[in-house]
């Protein structure tokens, strides 16, 4: 440990390893999920009856894992594996999206903030303090509870269509925490800002957009690539959140069973929906409720384990150019699986 | 050391006086500068919460047959935010209203916002005190325990279970939580209540599962912020001047690297926030977010709330800043 880096033992960067397979699976779900999913996950079905030594045995839909239902099925008789394995697409996607978003608008902002200072500087850092000291949760749930009470507040033509409750929920989860990410990005702008190549590229009389252009955004791009993989996770944990709270895509359907028995359901495979009946289902039907999270957890690992190890790659090769950087990782990810210890 | 800032802006003065470099070596004096610059920077973060939360009341949907669109009612925004600032400016946080809508008939309204504060706030401080401090010192331990027994295999076990926990869905760990508790309590074993509130075993639980998310991250800043520090070249004097491996980690590592744990605490706060929500809702402690979750949408309670959260936060980032003025030994030898 107190050692010079020469002398350290070598050791394989097995987060960027693992994290890449997790990552790789996880795409390749979301691919081919529709084509893998043994039924439709929008078929319902209803009451079962059997022959049983006792007379008829009616059984009712939240059925056990079976060889039928391979991880049971949910309070409308839907297959568990079919619906989770459609819906995996969709919460990457929506993850990807929300991401994105939030590095669109926070990048720029954080880029001129941490290289001009001045009031965009001040700006930045109040909106960061101001979406810090509200819960992020809470602000969201309490702006799509909004959005959302009016739209299903009974009339059956003021429902949200899957395109509405898409563009609000991405929209939302994006701009509820962006600040922090511009803040994050200008800081790293400004440490940037001080080092000594950027003063020689003052003195030799570069202007601001090439300094920005071919100077810091080079240096920030393998740093934004992690931050995206970790966004996306943290994208994930708040839809994860929010489906307990009963805000989900296509929320709020309300779906009559029987007559005066009405259910909050979801047409759509959507993951934040499966979790929403935590409460209700975790002690009679705890399938419903082990998988989805289940799901949860191994997306936002997988993209937490590859942020690791990417920090930790980007950390290692931090002498040389980015691009030689993310390179470095990649080459020696498929090439040799030895890595020097992180040098901290 | 901090410099004037560079490239296109214009170096003030303004700015170079406000840099930690030129700053006074009184004490005292900082002080004051600290909290006046502090005070305007509530200020802001006032105003600024009170305009967010009054963005969704503005909305206005157009029915469709199907579908509806969305606008945004400036005059109605407006109007709102200068009747809250109003209220507040008189003094109190307004009583809640009732909205419009077919899921509010069941909640109480028309009581004073500060009213819901006075019984709500001090249950989510309280637990947010407990859960932080058991985070701290456990996390802080955890991080410290790799460096002190130098075991290769702790850090691979450290990373992986810090990762596991802040990607697990937290909501999830605190029902198995309740549900083994309930089955311990069916089997003749009772050792904590699952929910409910009132008295200190009450709270336990909900504070330890609550803890989880906080210790893994101060954990890991602390693993990473004394792996950074040891590897100095301070360090390796230190060493070579014959100074115990405990003399090295406690007085010269552990002085710098708790620096930036201290520098994490604010988000820290910000992630807790969040995850007072989850726990408030499924222990059913009746705190503040428990209470925002429960009354759906109230524009004033909401704003209430939220001044009262970002007050704590600010609070938080305080401290942080008076205990950096303290710890940091580069402000002492300025002085």
């Amino acid at each position: 440990m107190h050692t010079s880096k020469r002398y350290r033992a070598y050791k394989a960067n097995y987060p960027l390893i693992i994290g890449s397979v997790l990552v790789l699976s996880v795409l390749f779900i979301a691919i081919l999920g529709s084509v893998l999913a043994p039924r439709d996950p929008y078929l319902k079905s209803g009451l079962r009856f059997s022959e049983g030594p006792d007379g008829t045995v009616f059984t009712a839909p939240p059925f056990p894992p079976s060889a039928e239902f391979l991880l049971g099925s949910d309070h409308l008789g839907r297959d568990m594996l079919s619906r989770i394995l459609y819906a995996v697409r969709s919460a990457l996607i929506m993850a990807l999206a929300v991401s994105s978003l939030r590095l669109v608008l926070a990048v720029p902002l954080g880029l001129l903030a941490g290289w001009y200072r001045g009031v965009l500087e001040a700006i930045t850092r109040q909106f960061a303090a101001v979406f810090g000291a509200v819960p992020s949760l809470l602000l969201s749930f309490v702006a799509l509870k909004i959005i959302f009470v009016p739209a299903v507040s009974g009339r059956p033509g003021n429902m949200l269509t899957l395109t509405d409750s898409v563009v609000l929920f991405i929209g939302v989860l994006a701009l509820v925490e962006w600040p922090r990410l511009a803040d994050q990005v200008r800081s790293r702008v400004t440490e940037i800002a001080g080092e000594p190549f950027i003063e020689g590229a003052i003195s030799a009389g570069a202007g601001s957009a090439r300094i920005i252009f071919r100077h810091i955004l080079p240096q920030l791009g393998p740093e934004i690539v992690v931050m995206s993989a970790l966004e996306i996770s943290r994208a994930l944990l708040l839809v994860a959140r929010l489906g307990l709270f009963g805000i989900y895509i296509g929320g709020g359907v309300y779906e009559e069973i029987m007559p005066d028995y009405w259910i909050q359901a979801t047409l759509y495979p959507e993951l934040g929906s499966m979790i929403s009946d935590v409460r209700r289902y975790l002690r009679t039907a705890p399938w419903m409720i082990i998988w989805p999270a289940l799901t949860f957890f191994w997306i936002i690992g997988s993209f937490n384990l590859l942020a690791e190890g990417l920090r930790v790659s980007m950390h290692r090769f931090s002498e040389r150019g980015s691009i030689a950087r993310l390179w470095n990782a990649l080459v020696n990810f498929f090439r040799s699986r030895w890595h020097p210890v992180r040098s901290a | 050391m901090n410099e004037a800032p560079r490239g296109g802006a214009t170096s003030s003065t303004i700015e170079i006086a406000m840099s930690r470099a030129s700053i006074p070596g009184n004490l005292a004096i900082r002080l004051v500068r600290l909290i006046l610059r502090k005070m305007l920077y509530l200020a802001g973060i006032g105003l600024a919460v009170v305009l967010v939360s009054f963005l969704p009341t503005a909305l206005t949907f157009d029915a469709h047959k199907i579908g509806f669109s969305m606008g945004f009612n400036w005059a109605k925004y407006w109007g709102g935010v200068s009747s809250y600032l109003g209220i507040l400016l008189s003094g109190s946080f307004g009583d809640t209203v009732r909205r419009a809508g077919t899921f509010t008939y069941f909640t109480e309204f028309g009581y004073p916002v500060s009213e819901a504060i006075r019984f709500a706030f001090p249950r989510s401080l309280a637990l947010l005190g407990i859960a932080l401090s058991i985070s701290v010192v456990a996390g802080i331990i955890i991080g410290l325990y790799g460096t002190n027994t130098r075991a290769k295999w702790y850090y691979g076990l450290l990373l992986s279970g810090v990762l596991a926990i802040l990607s697990a869905p937290d909501f999830v760990i605190a029902l198995l939580s309740q549900r083994l508790i309930v089955n311990l309590h069916s089997w003749g074993i009772n050792i904590l209540p699952a929910a409910g509130f009132g008295e200190m075993k009450h709270i336990l639980l909900p504070a330890i599962i609550f803890s989880l998310v906080p210790t893994a991250y101060i954990a890991r800043v602390t693993s990473v912020a004394m792996d950074g520090v040891l590897s100095s070249d301070y360090i390796r004097t230190a060493i070579a001047k014959g100074c115990t491996d405990r003399a090295v980690i406690y007085k010269h590592a552990l002085r710098n690297a708790a620096l930036r744990i201290i520098d994490s605490f604010p988000s820290i706060a910000s992630i807790s926030f969040a995850n007072l929500a989850i726990v408030e809702y499924i222990f059913y402690v009746p705190g503040a977010a428990y209470k925002l979750i429960v009354t759906k949408g109230d524009v004033y309670l909401t704003a209430g709330f939220a001044l009262c959260f970002a007050l704590v936060y600010f609070f938080v980032d305080f401290m942080v800043s008076l205990m950096r003025e303290f710890v940091d030994p580069r402000l002492k030898e300025a002085s």
